[in-house]
């Protein structure tokens, strides 16, 4: 009996010991809980120069519908069959995921720092808020209706409302404006950790009221006094002036960092999937237009764009540059100045600002071609052309011609002016089906299953139907 | 041996007998069993003395004794039986079978022995011998088809990890393996594929730990089912446990000596391989411009200054141009200057030699020499084993070594220590390639393929260069690879290799304090280290890489046991145990690869990459458990058992104040046949038990932390993971009620034993998806519960038995039914994985495991074809169109001894579950298979243009009703890759999913022991020969051209094929020597 009662004791004494802070042991060695805001907002910004560049037809695949690109034999995206890899899902684990989540954990960690002075905190904070104004506008410009103010709270809500894209749009507004407020009192932000800008913060805000004209003239068609209102206020507060304002992310030579489309054609190996774009090439070749051997490759004779939607033998059709898309540091477009241009003029046109809109639009144009490698004489020379030269009875087919050429690279951008202008009115229809160019994306499959409850209401909200025609609600005409 | 040299002294001392006591009378008879068949070898000895005889071959004996004596019969499994001797001279005997020869031991949770029939739930035991003659090289495939209710899963891929779930899948997205435990040693069996791999992406099937089990030390295998049965392992016998017991010495035996040497051959099963068509070769369609149907390309190859006919080597499609041998065409063989080839062109025919040249014969060889002595305090056994296996693809091969020692000594009458230690080498190379990935070359033949390749052509341009001299270049001027590597390149040049180094084993002391009460503590630990390295070689159409990853995995278990076993009066007893386990499981993961390329060819180091390299991915866990846990067992009048138990776990997982809990565990059982008194019932038990269970978390769910990612222009990134974590989490639990009817007729000769179950498993730990605008993909929370009921049987009977021949047949049969009855919140539907849309998921109201996608549109119960004579499909994805799980499942052995010859073969069936093909899905798109050529209905070539006119129109009249409901005349195009039997023509989603149902000679094996005869004149004590076959032949399937049990891993995803490898018809003969 005694032995049993050692035995007793023993056993006793080690359940005692085992249990005691055993869960001490469920702290990760090898992955911070906490880390600086810097690192989380660089890792956004990066992100999103990823997104805007790439060429990804399971997320941004609108350099396709744009139609400067054209597939080659898998060519479901450009007969608008998207079911299969589902794009719109790839945008928004992007964004919301990559980008607006990250920037969230930023803000966290700004909050929590005592050593930032006051003034570094507010620009850190309004630089946070530019892009994620950027990229709830790129949501709603894509989808419509998208989860906003009950977005990005997954411990307290897994099924987020849709908010009313309008709203959202007059929100994001008056975000922008509170940080171009901000960033107007000057004083440091992220220094070099900001991948975009350095840190300068006359640039964001620069960067900031460019943002506020492009929302502003979004809502050109559909809320006018709004719109003027917006768009006059950012020109008055100081847009892009040159180039070296433009928003651009810098890739750098080794992966992860390198261009995406470098990753893609060259570190994937998938050039083979893509051709020039007929529609591309033959606008291109009707006004020699100087850049087209900067957006194609002379790898036949003369030019030959791939029949949009067609089955197209890779050796047969022009291929993609190797300058966009063999190069890793190849430089990839957040907003870029002659955009900035390409609004102004259209701004003067519709009375938001006076001023001469020839001057916008030859300088937008300028831009585009010398940042092609052109010089100012050559693109005096283009714009000499009858079809090219600025004529204010005709200003909406040649802003929004010229715009689509000079977005040749952002296919987000360039298919969203077409959306509003209407401009250029050749994308042809596709070669297998009769549907024209699609006005948006329908969400992601798997909020119908996650979030069915107001998925259902956001489709009541934006029309009724969840499909690729429904127009966003500023595309009014 | 012993009992040779038993028989010897019984004679001596019948001689000695015989002079001693001359006045004894001689006493004949014969010795038979109740049914009246003679019983050899029955001891025969007067009671109380030494002298003994034995019954000969017919049963006859003879022996020397007075009257008054007492003669003992006795046979091992039959009653004793005592007989006086009279004036008779003559004795015969009928003995009876003995109830106590069912009183098998088995090994039950924690090693604890039992007594099979005291036993309240459900365990099923094969033999050693069934997992090592008839050899795979994980011995838990030889399982397949013998145990109901064990469901496995081979992958067809050399050493590849075979997917083992007991009951039907319980958890949703956790662990459904089964738990293995040797020896009271519980093994890791986890395979650390990847979630990629194992969803069918790119990979290589690494295969599962516990393969690291050498079969030719196992003595038996006992298959603990139920909860009630492994509750006692608490939070980590959910999926029930398969308890492996090995050979060990035993105690006075002296030495042994045992050989076994095993070699086999296998060949590629054609049944599981593509029948491709011959009459045309590479292309989409006629959409190239040149050549005859404008099936080339047009291009100056030989640089006469006039346009040739180029092939279309660009696309890994074979809707191109119809073999012409009078057309002289330009392929690959033209582009590559160091061909003799170059510069010219070829006849435009079918190859000689299509994919299937790539198949090898694989061969595998196997020695084992194992030495085991007794002494009166002590044994030992060591054993040593080596096995090596080459595949059917070209530079596959793995090997393993294994030393195993165990040894026990009474270090006094009261005090015993028992050691056991196994050290494992397992290494690999050229492992095959799985999933979407230019490395599977199934993928490659089965989906993306020019049929006019001749791959022998392939095979010699790689062997003459070295260099990747592909079919599927870009062109003549630029003859990179475009989609395809040469196959002959893919498997010597991107190869991996992997080792892993383990060492698993125990040590015990036990003290008996009296015979009714000992305590044991016992440490034991399962460790290993394994070193995988994948390689891609410059030229290649992956990026070049070298990618690495060391894995080191431990796991010690300290348990302390109190074992106590006491009868009070003739009636009752009671065994029991109280005790503690410590567990500690450590793993720690590093992954590091190049970057952006390599810079030397061949030079596989992470120095060698053409960028600076990324961050190794670093993984470190370290998950405690405690556990303290009691049982009882109570019997009453050997005939009323019943038994309770409970463990308490604390784990490291979960958060504090809610990191313990209970696993109680009733069972009950009820031999009645003691009750009844039957000639005809041999055996007749009922049994009862219900047992709980459970599972921790994973380690770090509790709290998010930040993913380091590469640094952008020196500014160090972090980001949020994809899951968010919970630090609200709580176990997950499964509870388990069974009942079970055992019963055995005319002394064993028919029997049977049957069990129903019902189980759910509730609260089950889930990283869910999440809709994206919550900031994350998924969340990791308690969600859902699984309920299975199931059925299973086991029938076994001897039709014929005879002294010289007898024929046993083993049957056993098991279904049940899953069912999803809870999803947290809303949710209607959890997704496990999908492919190309086409999903498996967890649904509400439906079984664990439903394959989703576009189905067909029906009218009238008929499938809806479309003006353009094409599938309609629907436009939502969520239609359910298959189920992985089986209807039912069964295997029938039988086995036939004659003599000395013993035969056996193993039917195993499957009947339903589904699996979707991927390969079917593009194959049939791309137009490889004979059915996408030859001739439609019409007599004229399938793929002909469409026309109006019956003698020319080619293409397809699919069956089905135009909408409206008239039978459908539509001839549907089947001139390109947009054709209707394929993915790109509009085929719906579930036209790919096949019945996965199988009829499978699995086993078949004939043995001859030597006979004693011969054995005289030689130094064995025993030599066995077999030869051996395994997955000899499918003899029924729905699924064309694969094994339908072939997948990418072990793991939930399963009812997927993407680049399915052809299972492996094996033959082999097994040498068996003791001494």
């Amino acid at each position: 009996m005694k032995k049993l009662l050692i035995l007793g004791v023993l056993i006793g004494l080690t359940v005692t010991s085992c249990t005691k802070d055993i869960t001490d042991n469920n702290v990760d060695p090898k992955s911070p809980a906490s880390v600086p805001a810097a690192t989380l907002f660089s890792n956004a910004e990066k992100n999103l120069g990823d997104l805007m560049t790439e060429m990804s037809t399971g997320r941004n695949l609108l350099k396709i519908w744009s139609q400067h690109w054209a597939q080659t034999t898998y060519n479901d995206e450009s007969n608008y069959d998207i079911i299969g890899r589902d794009p719109s899902e790839g945008f928004w684990v992007r964004l919301y995921t990559n980008v607006l989540q990250d920037l969230k954990s930023a803000r966290e960690a700004i909050a929590a720092d005592e050593f930032l002075t006051d003034q570094t905190r507010a620009n850190q904070l309004a630089i946070i808020d530019i892009i994620e104004v950027y990229s709830y506008q790129t949501l709603v410009d894509l989808n419509g209706d998208v989860p906003y103010t009950e977005a990005l709270d997954v411990t307290e809500n897994l099924n987020p409302v849709y908010d009313d894209a309008s709203t959202i749009y007059a929100d994001l507004i008056s975000r922008i404006s509170g940080d171009v407020t901000t960033l107007a009192q000057g004083g440091s932000s992220f220094g070099s950790a900001d991948i975009y800008y350095g840190g300068d913060v006359a640039k964001w805000a620069k960067f900031a009221n460019s943002l506020k004209l492009r929302l502003g003239m979004r809502l050109a068609d559909v809320n006018e006094s709004l719109a003027s209102t917006t768009v006059s206020e950012a020109f008055a507060a100081g847009v892009m002036q040159s180039a070296d304002d433009s928003a651009i992310i810098f890739f750098e030579s080794a992966s992860p960092n390198d261009n995406p489309l470098h990753d893609l054609f060259v570190l994937q190996n998938r050039l083979g999937d893509y051709v020039a774009g007929k529609t591309s090439v033959d606008y291109l070749l009707s006004v020699n237009d100087p850049r087209i051997d900067d957006f194609f490759d002379e790898n036949v004779d003369g030019y030959v764009g791939g029949i949009i939607g067609a089955d197209n033998s890779y050796p047969n059709f022009s291929h993609i540059a190797p300058e966009l898309t063999q190069d890793p540091t190849a430089p990839g477009a957040i907003l870029e100045y002659f955009e900035v241009q390409f609004f102004l003029a259209e701004a003067v046109e519709r009375g938001f600002i006076t001023g001469d809109a020839k001057m916008y639009y030859d300088a937008a144009v300028t831009a585009s071609i010398v940042k092609y490698n052109g010089t100012a004489a050559e693109a005096a020379t283009y714009l000499a052309q009858p079809e090219v030269a600025y004529d204010s009875a005709n200003w909406e087919e040649l802003i929004g011609v010229q715009k689509w050429v000079s977005l040749f690279n952002n296919g987000f951008e360039a298919w969203t002016e077409e959306r509003r202008l209407d401009h250029p009115d050749f994308l042809v229809n596709s070669d297998k089906t009769d549907l024209t160019v699609p006005t948006r994306i329908f969400y992601p499959l798997n909020e119908t299953a996650l979030n069915k409850a107001n998925y259902d209401a956001a489709v009541q909200n934006i029309g009724g139907s969840d499909d690729l025609f429904s127009p966003i609600f500023w595309d009014v005409n | 041996m012993k009992a040779k040299f038993s028989s010897i002294l019984t004679l001596l001392l019948a001689f000695v007998v015989q002079i001693s006591f001359a006045q004894q009378q001689s006493v004949t008879g014969n010795v038979s069993d109740e049914d009246g068949l003679p019983l050899p070898g029955v001891n025969i000895i007067i009671k109380d003395t030494s002298t003994g005889v034995q019954s000969d071959f017919d049963g006859n004996y003879s022996i020397e004794a007075s009257q008054g004596d007492i003669l003992v019969f006795s046979f091992i499994g039959l009653v004793n039986n005592e007989q006086t001797v009279g004036t008779s001279k003559t004795i015969n005997v009928v003995m009876k079978a003995d109830a106590a020869q069912l009183d098998e031991v088995v090994v039950t949770a924690l090693g604890i022995s039992r007594e099979k029939k005291s036993l309240g739930y459900a365990t099923q035991e094969v033999d050693g011998s069934e997992v090592s003659t008839a050899k795979e090289g994980n011995f838990v495939n030889s399982l397949s088809g013998k145990i109901a209710g064990l469901d496995i899963k081979k992958s067809s891929t050399l050493g590849g990890s075979s997917n083992v779930v007991i009951r039907g899948y319980s958890s949703i997205t956790g662990n459904n393996q089964a738990l293995f435990v040797v020896d009271g040693v519980p093994i890791n069996n986890n395979t650390y594929n990847g979630s990629g791999q194992e969803g069918g992406r790119d990979g290589y099937d690494y295969g599962n730990a516990a393969s690291d089990i050498n079969p030719d030390d196992i003595a038996t295998i006992n298959v603990l089912k139920g909860a009630a049965a492994t509750a006692l392992y608490g939070s980590r016998a959910a999926n029930g446990a398969i308890i492996v017991t090995t050979k060990k010495g035993t105690k006075n035996k002296g030495l042994g000596v045992t050989i076994n040497t095993s070699m086999s051959v296998g060949n590629y099963d054609k049944d599981t391989f593509p029948e491709f068509q011959k009459e045309y070769g590479q292309g989409y369609g006629p959409y190239y411009g040149a050549g005859p149907g404008g099936n080339f390309n047009s291009g100056d190859v030989n640089q006469d200054g006039i346009n040739d006919i180029v092939v279309p080597t660009t696309e890994d499609a074979s809707f191109g141009g119809r073999f012409d041998p009078t057309l002289q065409v330009y392929g690959w063989q033209s582009f590559y200057p160091e061909l003799d080839t170059y510069q010219q062109s070829q006849p435009w025919t079918a190859p000689e030699h299509g994919p299937e040249y790539i198949f090898q014969t694989a061969f595998t060889d196997s020695e084992n020499i194992s030495v085991s002595a007794g002494s009166e305090t002590g044994s030992t056994r060591i054993s040593y084993t080596r096995l090596s296996q080459t595949g059917v693809l070209p530079n596959s091969e793995i090997g393993r070594n294994s030393l195993d020692f165990s040894g026990t000594i009474d270090l006094t009458d009261k005090f015993t220590a028992t050691a056991k230690a196994t050290y494992t080498k397992n290494s690999g190379k050229g492992r095959y390639g799985t999933g979407y990935d230019a490395e599977n070359l199934m993928t490659n033949f089965r989906q993306w393929w020019g049929t006019n390749v001749d791959l022998k052509d392939q095979q010699d341009a790689y062997n003459q260069t070295g260099r990747n001299i592909t079919w599927n270049p870009f062109g003549a001027d630029n003859t990179a690879p475009i989609f395809w590597d040469n196959p002959y390149f893919t498997r010597y040049e991107n190869f991996n290799t992997d080792e892993r180094n383990r060492l698993f084993g125990y040590a015990t002391l036990q003290y008996d304090f009296t015979d009714w009460f000992n305590v044991l503590g016992r440490a034991t630990v399962d460790t290993y280290s394994e070193f995988r390295e994948e390689r891609n070689q410059i030229g290649s159409v992956d990026l070049p890489e070298y990618e690495r990853r060391n894995i080191n995995f431990t796991e010690y278990n300290y348990d302390f046991l109190m074992n106590f076993d006491k009868d009070f009066g003739d009636d009752f007893g009671v065994t029991g145990t109280l005790g503690s386990n410590y567990r500690q499981t450590t793993y720690q993961s590093i992954t590091a690869g190049t970057n952006g390329g390599l810079t030397l060819p061949g030079l596989y180091t992470l120095s060698n990459s053409a960028s600076p390299i990324n961050f190794p991915t670093e993984e470190d866990q370290d998950i405690r458990v405690f556990g303290v846990f009691g049982t009882a067992s109570l019997d009453y009048m050997d005939t009323f058992f019943v038994e309770g138990s409970l463990r308490r776990d604390t784990f490291s997982t979960l958060s504090d104040g809610n990191n313990a809990f209970n696993y109680p565990a009733v069972s009950s059982s009820i031999i009645f046949s003691n009750l009844i008194d039957s000639n005809v019932l041999t055996f007749g038990k009922f049994r009862a038990g219900y047992g709980e269970v459970g599972n921790g978390a994973e380690a770090y769910q509790l709290q998010n932390t930040f993913n380091a990612v590469a640094g952008f222009s020196g500014t160090p990134l972090y980001s949020n993971p994809s899951t968010a974590k919970n630090p609200n989490l709580t176990e997950e639990r499964t509870n388990e009620l069974e009942f079970g009817l055992e019963m055995s007729f005319l002394n064993k000769r028919v029997g049977f034993d049957a069990s129903v179950y019902k189980k759910e498993t509730e609260n089950q730990i889930i990283p869910i998806s999440v809709a994206p605008s919550t900031g994350f993909r998924n969340y990791v929370v308690n969600s859902g519960i699984i309920e299975n009921k199931g059925f299973e049987l086991q029938f076994y009977g001897s039709p014929v038995r005879t002294e010289n021949f007898e024929w046993r047949i083993n049957t056993n049969f098991s279904t049940y039914k899953s069912e999803v009855t809870k999803l947290i919140g809303d949710t209607q539907n959890l997704l496990l994985n999908s492919f190309f849309g086409v999903s498996l998921n967890a649904t509400l109201g439906e079984p664990f495991g439903v394959i989703k996608g576009t189905d067909y549109v029906f009218e009238g119960g008929q499938r809806v074809i479309g003006t353009d004579g094409k599938f309609l499909k629907t436009t939502n994805r969520d239609n359910v169109i298959g189920d992985i799980n089986p209807d039912w499942k069964a295997g029938i052995s039988n086995s036939v001894r004659y003599k000395n010859w013993d035969f056996s073969f193993l039917i195993d069936i499957q009947e339903g579950g589904s699996v979707f093909s991927g390969d079917m899905y593009f194959g049939l798109a791309t137009g490889l298979y004979k059915e996408t050529a030859g001739l439609n209905d019409l007599g004229n070539p399938l793929r002909d243009p469409v026309t109006d006119d019956d003698a020319t129109s080619g293409g397809l009249v699919l069956q089905g009703v135009q909408a409206g409901g008239a039978v459908n005349t539509v001839r549907a195009d089947a001139s390109t890759y947009a054709n209707p039997q394929g993915r790109y023509g509009n085929a719906p989603d579930a036209k790919f999913v096949y019945d996965a149902s199988y009829v499978k000679l699995r086993e078949m094996t004939l043995s001859y022991n030597l006979t004693k005869e011969v054995l005289e004149n030689l130094p064995f004590t025993g030599i066995k020969l077999s030869a051996t076959g395994r997955n000899l032949w499918i003899i029924d399937k729905d699924l064309p051209y694969a094994d339908p049990e072939s997948g990418f891993s072990a793991g939930n995803v399963q009812g997927f094929q993407i680049g399915a490898y052809p299972s492996t018809k094996e033959y082999g003969l097994n040498v068996q020597l003791q001494f």
